[in-house]
This record gives structure tokens, sequence and C-alpha cells, in this order.
């Protein structure tokens, strides 16, 4: 991995476990630009901790596994690479996988009718993307709001660790 | 595909340069001189790049503005590539070698003569392969200066990034989370280097 490339994904990542985090701790409630969104992790995530060589990585999909499965993995040194995610708001619902590493948005399925009509079909589905990228924008904007804080460390990251450590008692 | 139908997988991208205030006649012009045309079956081009509509990739001719969806710009990539099986390409060079040592009368080529019998039939074969198409969809928000494009594959998103500043001469910048950052909360960049990672667990 190159300098550049391991510098997107740490970010990445660091965001994509923070954002597990925000849905786990919080019911799946979740706050973007003072709207109530709901969004849980769906079947699908894989966690990597490229620090060490060559890099650990373990994946989980189904029904199979728990939240507890996921904090050993992020206690362990892995941070999530890539998950499935379903966000719902309102009658709106989006199935998608996000990559931390490039932030790309993969397998998204949007719950729509499908218009005949080529245009009303294509403002439906963009409104929708734009929500999604409006949505994940605001929730980047959050996790760089915390983690840049002066009080991050002691207050965010402990309570990140405090939320670790209840699973694990 | 995906943006007018089934699942959609999609980078963005943020435009740097200076668009045109006119974007809309700029952006027909620049489809117009870059739409795609099919590889000439006679010929031994093995790839061809170019802009098709969004609604129907063989629809080449952007003679009217029904890519334009105020806000948005709607097109598509389409690239045509002609492939020779490997095996294939094998399997001729080898029949071909056996013919041109039958008929010199030796039990050994040297490596200029295999070297020309694989180009002769590198080029017999390309102009019997089909041209294999791939159709991107593209979405230029011309509000935002935000560009999705619909594909994830590497090769792909090179190829329209390189294609998109051919045609239009502006660069794209795809939004990684370290360009993400850097729009959302600017003038961030040394304290994200400082104190990246931010979960650091104390596992003592």
């Amino acid at each position: 991995m190159d300098e550049q490339h391991s510098k997107h994904a740490v970010i990445g990542r660091e965001f994509l476990t923070w954002l597990y985090y925000q849905s786990d701790s919080r019911a799946g409630r979740v706050e973007a630009s003072g709207e109530l969104f709901e969004l849980w992790l769906d079947r699908r995530v894989t966690l990597e901790d490229d620090s060490i060589e060559p890099p650990s990585c373990v994946s989980f999909s189904g029904d199979t596994f728990t939240s507890e499965d996921l904090k050993t993995a992020i206690r362990s040194g892995k941070k999530i690479r890539e998950a499935r995610f379903r966000l719902e708001k309102l009658e709106n619902t989006w199935c998608f996988s996000l990559r931390a590493d490039r932030m790309e948005v993969s397998a998204l399925k949007i719950d729509l009718p499908n218009a005949d009509d080529i245009d009303e079909r294509f403002h439906g589905r963009i409104i929708a993307i734009s929500a999604l990228n409006d949505f994940l924008d605001t929730c980047f904007a959050s996790f760089l709001d915390s983690v840049l804080n002066k009080k991050w460390k002691s207050g965010g990251c402990k309570e990140f660790q405090n939320w670790l450590d209840i699973q694990a008692s | 595909m995906g943006l007018l139908t089934g699942s959609a997988s999609y980078i963005r991208y943020r435009i740097t340069g200076d668009v045109p205030e006119a974007v809309k006649p700029f952006a027909l012009e620049k489809l117009q001189w870059h739409a795609f045309h099919e590889i000439d079956p006679g010929t031994l081009t093995d790839k061809s790049i170019g802009w098709v509509s969004a609604e129907n990739m063989s629809l080449t001719k952007f003679d009217d503005m029904h890519f334009a969806k105020d806000p948005y710009l709607v097109f598509a990539l389409r690239i045509d590539t002609r492939r020779i099986p490997p095996i294939a390409l094998k399997a001729a060079v080898l029949r071909e070698e056996i013919k041109a040592k039958e008929q010199n009368g030796r039990e050994r080529l040297n490596k200029k003569q295999k070297m020309d019998l694989r180009e002769e039939q590198m080029q017999r074969l390309l102009t019997k392969v089909l041209p294999l198409p791939a159709v991107y969809d593209v979405c230029w928000n011309t509000g935002a200066g935000e560009v999705l494009f619909f594909s994830t594959s590497k090769k792909a998103n090179e190829d329209f990034v390189a294609f998109f500043f051919r045609a239009f001469d502006l660069k794209l910048l795809a939004k990684t989370p370290t360009v993400l950052a850097a729009e959302v909360r600017p003038n961030n960049e040394e304290n994200l280097d400082k104190q990246t990672p931010f979960l650091v667990l104390d596992n003592g």
C-alpha cells in the first residue's frame, strides 16, 4: 500500500469504525443535519489491521455474527475496511456497501418504484443518491468534529473505549 | 450502469479547473467531438472509447440536449475492447510454427521468425474477434461541481478520468477520505496528519 493510499485508508477505516460505534451505541439512531436516521450494519462487514505484516483480516456475513464479535475484532486492533449498511429515514431505505479506503459506495439498492418515464426515474434516483451522499458527508464531518476536538482524547475516545469495555464484561 | 436502473456502484469526483459559465453548450460540443465510434471490423483497432447517451448505448450522436437534466448532465462512457483469448492465440501460433518448420525443413525457428508468426496471427485473429462493449453512467452536477462515475473498477475509473480530461480539459479529483476531509472541514490537514489514528485503544 503506498503512502497516499495508506493515509486515505486510515481515515476511511477510522470513520467506518466510528460510524458503526455511533449506530451500535445509540440503538441505530444517527442524527445528521438535525434529522434522525436509522443506520444498521446489514449482514456483511470486513475488518482489517494493516499495521502488521501480513495484514490481519476478518470477515463476517449473514446472521451468525454479533456486536460482540465485531468489538472483539476492534479491540484486537482491527478497523472496518468495508461494511454493508441499511439506512432508513421515514419511508426511504438505502442498502449499500461502503468501502473505506476510497469511500466507494457499491451495490446501492434504492427502494423506489421503477418509473417508466426516464426523466422521472432519473430524478427519483438522483435525489435518493444525493440524500445518501449528503448523509455520509454530514456523518464524516461529525466524525472529524469529534476526533479533532481538543477534548477527544479525554472525552470521546474514552467513551469509545467504555463502549468496547461494556460489551466485554 | 446503475444510475437509471438496478443497483448502483459509484465513485464521486470533484471537478478542478474552470468550467465555462455556459456549461450546457460547452458540454454538448465536447460530447459531440468525443462521441463514441464503433470499431471498424476490418481494422486492427483493439479499443474504442467515447461518450454515448445514458439512455441508449447505441445512441452516439449528441444532436439535442436530452443529456441536460438541470442541474445535471447525464451521459455514459462506452469502452469497446477486442481481446483475443490467449489460448486461441497460442493454438494458432503453434499451428503456424509447425507449418513453417515443415515448409522450411527445419526443426527449430529463430526468435524473429516466432515473433513474426505471433504478430501475423494476432492481426489475423483480431479482425475476427467481436468488440466487447462496457458502458458506465456519468452524472455531472454542474451546480455542485461534482461528478459521479458509476463503476468502482480501478481500470474503468482510470480510463474515465483520463478521457474526461481529454474531452473537457477538466481534471477530476476522486473524493477519497482525505479529499473529502479537506472539503467538509477545510484547513485541518495538519491536524489530521498529526493526530491520526484517533481510535487508539487502551488495552492495558
